[in-house]
């Protein structure tokens, strides 16, 4: 229950950034082109978003196997080397998280005891305003004069972001060594492309059937076409059937509706 | 030594098989934590600032997003109806009809399998049923869905340009002509087979069907326009050309078309409605599908699949930038070059080198991760000999094409094994004519360097420089 609502947090998260990307440089465009006015902030909220997207989707990645790697060799040793050189592997990348985690916060904390803040970026007016001035810069780094967003809140993703990949990773290299999975689940882009084929085979099916009654293949072309064509119907359901050349061999093959479309075509 | 420890490090990693992206990352950070005086804290700042300092790299998600919107079978149907209709009455016509929706489709969705997998599916089933051989028909699908990264908008392209930071627009300038010229060369050799073998053609179907098909196909293929229109005219950026498709992709996808989301199966016009009444009906059905839309489970399940390849591709990028300035600190290009060009190695007998070693690293790794990898090094190689990073931009694609078609990773080869039911040898061996093909195609393009530079070079003389 809770590991399924997380996952939608997750997700929606994910998605959530990609759009307001999306958004951002779209509204930019827009105001560019039709108001002609720009906004400095929108450039660098359109970057930030882009860095916790990728620091916050590395992890997400590794839990649903979209990374990409090289497995033919792994592939070809034996179960029991296969299974050490997984553990292997799982082990370097959880030093490399750790490396960058401490990195991280060696890097965070000095940006916190500087108090750098962003170029572009204020922190909301009603946060800004609800607090004293004192608690403002002690504990937020947020100056009350010029309420710019601190740097340390905006790239404490780098923090989050290793630590849930450490975690991801750790629980990789429990199932292994418990044997529920044997090495890294690696994105596969052929097999990704097969949905198309799968969806294709079935609307080729669907569309024969809905042919062999005239009725719905003629519902089918009224579907598709927008005001223009109304004369052309025998002409359309030949078209929404699938295109397929008119060769003698098929004529003879198809007796059902299609000859009869493709030889009132030929009249 | 650096050298060693670096390229040996990344070469277990990867061999061992680390995801590419960790494998990039972990062997740069220890050369620099061996090798360096850079603080460990320095090195998680650079990967901060690889994620967020590059607003050219948003174009990737973004042209990701609007392919996840129209790489579908719908669209695909759509382009290959527009196809049949254009080119389907000359001889062999069903074949280069495929051809010509490979290039299309591939253009729209920017992945190769993905162009196979949706084309190859109808077209292979029909040009069979049609009386073409199976081989025939699998090969010429096969490779011709290789285009899909030739020809921009293209994600290796941005890929390219992200690991040398050549300029995005350029090379989708460079890569039209490459990507025309590619597809007309097989267009000719089917119809020389055609000629040759007496393959079947189709009648014309009437000006007036010609321009049904189009203007419903057009409903994508306008996204090709405004992307190079945009581009090329100098009017906007890739990453704000790209941001601008997606979201047309999604109003053709989910308005237009309506294969996914709240409208789907619903009728444009129903039998025996007005005009007045159907406008009407829509205007308010779209309006309430707006909102649904954010909600709609399937136009999220696009967006998540796009952000899944996203955030792939962008992780691997950000690691690779922290391998770059590995390497550029290090000098290690730069040694390499001095020893090459020590040796006295010609330009053209580098790019031999070139090919052999790109064609190798096809067979067995993702062509994005290649060029991560490879793009840094040989990038400063060849601009000390003279050759222009755009052609060498486009002979790295190139040679990606041809790796998505070489075991034991050739993508394109899965696909296609699993859209016929074939095994992989039949398919290698119906591919392997239309790949020397490709083969002179690739020797063409490194010789020719006017190929990839003339158009680019055009619209500078159009601009004035």
């Amino acid at each position: 229950m809770i590991s399924k609502k997380s996952n939608a947090l997750e997700e929606g998260l994910i998605c959530v950034l990609l759009v307001s990307m999306t958004l951002l440089v779209f509204t930019e465009v827009i105001s560019r082109f039709v108001f002609n006015a720009g906004h400095m902030w929108m450039e660098e909220a359109t970057l930030t978003c882009g860095a916790w997207f990728v620091l916050f989707g590395m992890s997400y990645g590794v839990k649903v196997g979209a990374h990409i790697g090289v497995d033919a060799f792994v592939k070809s040793l034996p179960p029991q080397a296969r299974k050490i050189t997984s553990i292997a592997a799982v082990i370097i990348c959880l030093c490399y998280c750790a490396m960058f985690f401490y990195g991280s916060m060696v890097y965070l904390s000095k940006m916190y005891s500087i108090g750098l803040v962003m170029e572009d970026i204020h922190v909301p007016a009603f946060i800004a305003n609800s607090m004293s001035e004192d608690t403002a810069w002690d504990v937020f780094r947020i100056d009350a004069e010029d309420p710019l967003m601190p740097v340390w809140i905006m790239q404490s993703i780098l923090l989050f972001g290793f630590g849930l990949l450490f975690y991801r990773f750790s629980q990789l290299l429990i199932k292994i060594i418990q044997g529920k999975a044997d090495g890294f689940k690696f994105a596969d882009e052929a097999e990704e492309s097969m949905h198309l084929i799968q969806e294709e085979s079935e609307q080729v099916e669907s569309s024969e059937q809905e042919a062999s009654s005239q009725e719905q293949s003629e519902k089918e072309s009224t579907q598709k076409e927008s005001a223009q064509q109304e004369s052309t119907q025998q002409q359309d359901s030949h078209q929404d059937i699938t295109w397929q050349e008119v060769t003698p061999q098929e004529a003879a093959e198809k007796e059902s509706t299609q000859e009869k479309n493709t030889t009132k075509e030929a009249k | 030594m650096t050298i060693a420890a670096l390229f040996l490090t990344l070469l277990v990693c990867i061999l061992i098989g680390m995801p590419i992206a960790i494998a990039l990352g972990f062997s740069s950070m220890v050369t620099i934590l061996f090798f360096s005086n850079d603080s460990i804290a320095s090195i998680a700042l650079k990967m901060y600032e690889a994620t967020s300092e590059h607003y050219t790299l948003l174009a990737i998600p973004f042209f990701i997003l609007s392919s996840a919107f129209l790489s579908t079978g719908g669209v695909a149907r759509r382009i290959i109806d527009f196809a049949v209709d254009s080119v389907g009455h000359i001889r062999g016509g069903l074949a280069m009809a495929s051809v010509l929706a490979c290039m299309l489709f591939a253009a729209v969705s920017g992945s190769s399998p993905a162009t196979v997998a949706a084309i190859g599916s109808i077209c292979i089933v029909g040009m069979v049923r049609a009386g073409y051989p199976e081989s025939f028909a699998a090969g010429v699908i096969t490779n011709a869905g290789t285009l899909g990264i030739l020809i921009p908008p293209s994600i290796v392209m941005l890929v390219y340009s992200a690991a040398t930071e050549v300029s995005a627009s350029r090379m989708f300038m460079a890569g039209l002509i490459p990507g025309l010229m590619m597809g007309s060369i097989l267009m000719l050799a089917i119809y020389i087979i055609a000629r040759y073998k007496k393959l079947p053609s189709k009648p014309f179907p009437g000006i007036k069907q010609l321009f049904r098909s189009g203007f419903i196909a057009m409903g994508g293929l306008a996204l090709i326009f405004i992307v190079l229109g945009a581009i090329y005219g100098g009017v906007a950026s890739p990453t704000e050309a790209a941001a601008v498709a997606a979201i047309y992709a999604y109003l053709i996808a989910v308005f237009g078309y309506r294969d996914i989301g709240p409208l789907k199966g619903v009728e444009w016009r129903k039998a025996k409605e007005s005009l007045m009444q159907a406008l009407s009906r829509n205007i308010l059905l779209m309006g309430l599908a707006f909102p649904k839309s954010t909600t709609d489970k399937e136009v999220r399940r696009v967006i998540l699949d796009g952000a899944k390849v996203s955030i792939m591709l962008l992780f691997i990028i950000a690691n690779a930038m922290l391998f770059a300035h590995v390497l550029t600190t290090e000098r290690i290009p730069h040694i390499i070059a001095e020893t090459i060009i020590g040796w006295g190695l010609e330009p053209w007998s580098f790019l031999i080198i070139v090919n052999i070693l790109l064609l190798l690293a096809g067979n067995f790794m993702e062509p994005s991760a290649i060029i991560l990898i490879m793009a840094p090094i040989l990038f400063p190689i060849a601009t000390q000999l003279g050759i222009d990073p755009i052609h060498l931009g486009i002979i790295m694609v190139v040679n990606m094409e041809i790796g998505m078609l070489t075991p034991p990773v050739g993508l394109n080869l899965f696909v296609t094994a699993g859209i016929t039911g074939k095994s992989m040898g039949w398919v290698i061996k119906a591919c392997l004519p239309w790949l020397s093909l490709l083969l002179i195609f690739l020797m063409l393009i490194t010789y020719v360097p006017q190929i990839s530079l003339a158009f680019p070079e055009y619209i500078d003389k159009l601009n004035g420089y």
